[in-house]
C-alpha cells in the first residue's frame, strides 16, 4: 500500500512538532519512522505551513517517484528551521527538485484533460460515456474532478491503471484500476473524428517531432486519431507532389507597348491547354484610343473560325444594344476575359453531328489568361470599362457578381478604370427562357451601354 | 431530430476542414463559462489542447467552415470563386450536431466556424450566429465558440455574434492595401479594421457593464476578445512592413493576437503565388517578434526598420536588437530593473520574474541562472552577475554574434517553434 497524501501530512506534522530532523527519519514504508531519543530533540509546538507549499505538496504527493514524501518533509522542516521563504529560492536543490515534480505532475493532470477520450455505450439502459486513459502519475483524484464540472449531465467512468472514477451524475467516487486490454468499448463515431484529423492536417508544414513532444507516443494507445498517424505521414509526400504538380499556366506577355506587337504574340500563345484546342487567338479589336471598353466572357464557336471578337449571334445581339444605345462600334474597343474558344463535341448519337458545344473556361484558365486583359487595359487606358457577364465580372471586380443585383451601379473603386460597370452578357439575353426575359435584360443591356457612355463624359 | 447520414457528413467534414486548416488560430484560452446545469460544457480559462496534428499544431477546436462555396476571388483562398477545389455545405443543424458528439467525447474544447461568402456577407453571418446561438440556447452548451467575421458584415450581426460567442475575429488577411488589391482585389483591409473597431468597442463597453452591476451580471460580449491573422510570405511585404501594421493593430483595437500564418501552397493555386514550402523560419521570427512588442515593451522600429527591413532568419530579433545596440550591456541580474532584465538575451519573461522574486535572499550567479534553463551560451555575454563579469571586449567585438548564434545546425526550427509558442525568448 503506497502513502497517501493525508496520511503524510499527519505524520509529518507530528514529527515536526518533535522536532525530528529529515535525515533520521525514512518514507519508506507506509508510515514513516525515526530512531533517536526525543531528548536530543528541539521541539516545535506549532509549526508553519505556509499556503504555498501545501499547493506545491498536493501535486508532488501524486508524483510517481518514491523520493516524494522525504523530500517533502525535508522541505517542510527547512522551512520552519532554516528560511520561511524557500521556496522563492527556486535554484535550491530541494525547491527545484519539488518543483520539477509538481511540474510534471501538473502536465500529466493536463494531458489527461486533453487525451481522455470518451466513448459513447449504454449501461443498463442509460447512455453512459466511459474511457481509458494511462497517466505517468497517481493523478485520479486530483484529475476526474474537471470532468465533473464540464460532463455533469451524464453519468461517466474513466478507468485507469492506477484506478477509476466513476460519476453517477450526484457523487463523483473511485475504485480499482483496470488494464487496456480489459476495456472493451468501441465508438462508431471515433471514424468520424478520424476523418476530421486527416483533414485538418497541412502536408506541407509536416513536422513529426514537434507533434511527438506535445503527444507523447506514450498516450498513442487510447487515442482514436493516433491510428492513423504513421498512415499520414506516409502519404505526406506523395500529397505534397500532386499539389505542386496541378500545372499553372499563366500568359506570358511581351513588354511593349506597341498594341500589333501584342496582339501577334497573343495570336501565338499557347500557355494553357485551351490553345490546342481552338483554331485561333481570338484578341480584342478597336479604337486603341477608346474612351469605352467592353469585355465580354471568351471567343465562341464563329467568333474561333473568324478570329474577330462578337461576330456571332451574342456579337449580333451586341450590335442591335449598341446601336440602340446610340454608340458606334468603331468608337469603343472590344474584347474577352479569355482570348481562345472552349468546347465539348455535341453528342453525335442525339442528333449533334459535328456541333462544337461552348464550354466555360476554368479559374485556372481564367488566370492564365487574364495578363493579356490586363494589357489591353493598360494599352487603351479606358476612361470606364463595361464587363458582360460573370466571367468578365470576376476578371474584373475579384469576386462573383450577382448580375441582376449589380448592374446599374457604378463603381469607381476599380484599380482598372476611372468607372467599372457590369451588364448581362448577350447570349445570357439568347438563353432567356421567355420572350419578356429577353427583352427586360436587352433593355438592361442597352442602358447600361448608355450609363457607360455617359460615364466617359463626366 | 432525424439520425444523421454519418457518411454524407464525413464526406462534407473532409472537404469543410481541409478548406479551414488554413487559419492558424487554434486558441480556445481567455474565456470563462460554468457548465449550465441542464447541458454540458464549461471554458476554464487556459485552453486545451485536445490533440496534435502530424504538422505539430494543436487541435483545440473542430475548426470548419460551414461552406467553401464562395463569391469571392482572393486569390491565396483554397476557396476562391475560380477556383476547382471540390465544394460542400453544411446546415446548421449539422455543425450544431458535430459539435455537441466531439465534444461529449472530450475530443474538442468548442467550435470555431468560418464561412466563405454565400449571397451577400450578411446572410452569410446570419447562419453562423444560428448555429452558435442553437448551442447556447437549445443545447445549454457553454464550450468554446470562436466565429468568424465574415468579411463586410452589418454592425448590427457582428454585435450579435458577439452575445454567443467567446471570440468574434476578423482576418485582414494581408498587411497592406496593396497586397489585397493584387491578390483580392474585392477585399480592403478597411472593412476588416472597420469590423475590429465595432469588436473592440463592444468588448469593453461590456466589460464596463460587468463593473457596474455586480449583482445582475450583464451580457458578456466575446469574452475572451479578438484576435486577427495576416497570410506572410504570399507577396513580397516585408517584416518591417507586417510588424508595424501588427503594433498599430494591436493598439488600435485591443487585439489578444494577431497570427500570422506562413503562406502554405494550396491545391489548384494561383499562378501569383509561391509554390515553395511555407517560410516557417520567417513565421516563427515574426511570432518571436510579436511577443517582443506584446510583453517585452519594444517598439516595432526598434526590431526592424528601413536598413534591416527583415527579421534575421539566423538569429532570434532580441539577440539581433542586442548586436545593434551593445551600449546598453552588460546588465547586472542582481540590480538592473525589471525593463533592462527584459532585454538581455535568452531572460524570458518568467524568468525575469523568478530573478526578481530570488533577488531579495541570495546573490544570482552564474550557475543559479543555468539551473533556471537560461541559455547561457548566448546570456552570459550580456549580463553581470555574482560570479561572472563578462569581458567587454568580446562584448564589443566582431565575433561575438558568431559566438551567441554559432552554426545554423544548433537553430533548430523545432526551438525556435517553441519559444514562438512560449514567448520565452
Ligand atoms: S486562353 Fe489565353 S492563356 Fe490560354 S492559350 Fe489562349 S490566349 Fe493563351
Amino acid at each position: 500500500m503506497e502513502l497517501d497524501f493525508e496520511t503524510w501530512r499527519i505524520e509529518a506534522r507530528s514529527l515536526l512538532q518533535k522536532g525530528v530532523p529529515p535525515h533520521l527519519t525514512s518514507w519508506e514504508l507506509t508510515q514513516s519512522f525515526f530512531t533517536i531519543a526525543d531528548s536530543e530533540l528541539k521541539p516545535l509546538p506549532s509549526p508553519k505551513v505556509p499556503k504555498e507549499f501545501m499547493e506545491l505538496a498536493a501535486l508532488v504527493a501524486c508524483a510517481r517517484d518514491p523520493q516524494r514524501w522525504a523530500l517533502l518533509y525535508r522541505l517542510i522542516f527547512r522551512l520552519n528551521h532554516e528560511n520561511a521563504k524557500l521556496l522563492n529560492v527556486v535554484v535550491d536543490e530541494d525547491v527545484h527538485k519539488a518543483q520539477l515534480l509538481a511540474k510534471s505532475v501538473s502536465k500529466d493532470i493536463h494531458k489527461m484533460h486533453a487525451f481522455v477520450r470518451f466513448k459513447k455505450a449504454v449501461i443498463d439502459g442509460q447512455e453512459t460515456y466511459v474511457a481509458w486513459h494511462k497517466a505517468e502519475h497517481y493523478i485520479v483524484k486530483l484529475a476526474t474532478p474537471f470532468f465533473v464540472r464540464r460532463f455533469g449531465d451524464k453519468p461517466w467512468s474513466i478507468f485507469t491503471p492506477d484506478g477509476s472514477a466513476h460519476w453517477n451524475m450526484e457523487t463523483l467516487s473511485f475504485s480499482e484500476g483496470m488494464s487496456q486490454s480489459d476495456f472493451e468499448h468501441d465508438d462508431p463515431f471515433d471514424e468520424v473524428w478520424k476523418t476530421y484529423y486527416r483533414s485538418i492536417y497541412n502536408p506541407a508544414r509536416l513536422k513529426i517531432k514537434m507533434m511527438k513532444q506535445e503527444m507523447s507516443p506514450k498516450y498513442w494507445s487510447s487515442l482514436p486519431e493516433a491510428e492513423i498517424i504513421h498512415e499520414l505521414i506516409r502519404e505526406t509526400p506523395q500529397r505534397l507532389q500532386n499539389m505542386s504538380q496541378t500545372e499553372k499556366f499563366l500568359a506570358q506577355v511581351p513588354d511593349t507597348f506597341d498594341w500589333s506587337e501584342v496582339k501577334k504574340s497573343a495570336l501565338s500563345c499557347n500557355a494553357c491547354p485551351l490553345a490546342s484546342q481552338a483554331t485561333q487567338t481570338v484578341f480584342g479589336e478597336g479604337n486603341l484610343h477608346a474612351e469605352l471598353m467592353i469585355v465580354g466572357e471568351q471567343p465562341g464557336d464563329e467568333e474561333d473560325l473568324s478570329g474577330s471578337a462578337f461576330v456571332g449571334p451574342a456579337g449580333q445581339v451586341l450590335a442591335q444594344a449598341l446601336e440602340k444605345a446610340g454608340v458606334a462600334r468603331e468608337s469603343i474597343y472590344l474584347t474577352n476575359a479569355v482570348k481562345h474558344f472552349k468546347w465539348t463535341p455535341a453528342n453525335a448519337s442525339a442528333g449533334g453531328g459535328k456541333a462544337r458545344i461552348h464550354k466555360k473556361a476554368s479559374g485556372s484558365e481564367m488566370h492564365a489568361c487574364k495578363p493579356w486583359l490586363e494589357k489591353e487595359i493598360e494599352l487603351v487606358k479606358p476612361k470606364v470599362i463595361l464587363a458582360l457577364g460573370a466571367t468578365a465580372g470576376i476578371a474584373l471586380y475579384g469576386r462573383l457578381v450577382q448580375i441582376q443585383k449589380e448592374r446599374g451601379k457604378v463603381r469607381t473603386d476599380s484599380a482598372y478604370a476611372k468607372t467599372l460597370l457590369i451588364s448581362w452578357h448577350p447570349s445570357a439575353i439568347l438563353r432567356a427562357t421567355n420572350s419578356d426575359e429577353a427583352s427586360l435584360r436587352f433593355n438592361d443591356l442597352v442602358s447600361d451601354i448608355q450609363s457607360a457612355l455617359a460615364a466617359t463624359k463626366s | 431530430m432525424s439520425l444523421p447520414d454519418w457518411n454524407l457528413i464525413k464526406s462534407k467534414l473532409s472537404i469543410l476542414a481541409d478548406a479551414a486548416k488554413y487559419d492558424a488560430s487554434c486558441s480556445s484560452s481567455g474565456s470563462h463559462r460554468k457548465r449550465d446545469a441542464k447541458g454540458m460544457g464549461n471554458v476554464e480559462g487556459m485552453g486545451i489542447c485536445h490533440s496534435y496534428a502530424p504538422d505539430g499544431r494543436c487541435i483545440s477546436l473542430l475548426k470548419i467552415l460551414m461552406t467553401n462555396f464562395c463569391i469571392f476571388d482572393c486569390k491565396y483562398c483554397v476557396n476562391r470563386v475560380s477556383s476547382d477545389v471540390k465544394r460542400a455545405k453544411f446546415s446548421p443543424d449539422e455543425i450544431v450536431t458535430l459539435t455537441l458528439e466531439f465534444y461529449r467525447r472530450n475530443y474538442i474544447e468548442g467550435l470555431f466556424l468560418s464561412s466563405g461568402i454565400i449571397e451577400s456577407s450578411d446572410a452569410t453571418m446570419e447562419k453562423l450566429i444560428q448555429v452558435a446561438k442553437t448551442l447556447r440556447q437549445v443545447h445549454r452548451f457553454n464550450g468554446y465558440i470562436h466565429l468568424k467575421v465574415v468579411a463586410g458584415s452589418s454592425q448590427e450581426l457582428i454585435e450579435e455574434a458577439g452575445l454567443w460567442a467567446d471570440r468574434v475575429s476578423a482576418n485582414v488577411e494581408m498587411p497592406v492595401q496593396k497586397d489585397l488589391d493584387i491578390l483580392a482585389p474585392a477585399k480592403t483591409i478597411e472593412s476588416a479594421t472597420t469590423s475590429m473597431n465595432q469588436i473592440a468597442e463592444k468588448v469593453s463597453e461590456a466589460k464596463e457593464e460587468q463593473k457596474k452591476s455586480f449583482r445582475f451580471r450583464a451580457p458578456k460580449f466575446a469574452p475572451a476578445g479578438q484576435t486577427t491573422q495576416m497570410i506572410v510570405g504570399a507577396t513580397g511585404s516585408t517584416d518591417s512592413l507586417i510588424l508595424n501594421s501588427s503594433q498599430s493593430l494591436y493598439r488600435k483595437y485591443a487585439l489578444r493576437r494577431v497570427y500570422y500564418s506562413a503562406y502554405s501552397p494550396i491545391p489548384h493555386s494561383d499562378v501569383l503565388l509561391p509554390t515553395e514550402q511555407p517560410q516557417l523560419v520567417r513565421e516563427n521570427r515574426l511570432y518571436q517578434a510579436d511577443w517582443l512588442l506584446r510583453f517585452y515593451n519594444f517598439e516595432a522600429q526598434e526590431l526592424v526598420n528601413d536598413e534591416n527591413p527583415d527579421l534575421p532568419l539566423d538569429m532570434d530579433p532580441k539577440s539581433a536588437w542586442a548586436l545593434r545596440n551593445r551600449q546598453y550591456f552588460p546588465v547586472d541580474v542582481n540590480s538592473a530593473a525589471r525593463e533592462q532584465l527584459l532585454r538581455v538575451p535568452g531572460l524570458g519573461v518568467r524568468n525575469v520574474e523568478r530573478i526578481l522574486q530570488m533577488r531579495p535572499h541570495r546573490k544570482i550567479s552564474l550557475l543559479d541562472l543555468g539551473k533556471l534553463r537560461v541559455p547561457l551560451k548566448r546570456t552570459k555575454y550580456f549580463v553581470i552577475t555574482s560570479d561572472h563579469n563578462p569581458d567587454v571586449f568580446l562584448l564589443d567585438s566582431q565575433h561575438l554574434k558568431k559566438n551567441i548564434a554559432p552554426e545554423s545546425t544548433q537553430l533548430s526550427l523545432f526551438d525556435i517553434k517553441q519559444t514562438a509558442v512560449s514567448g520565452e525568448i
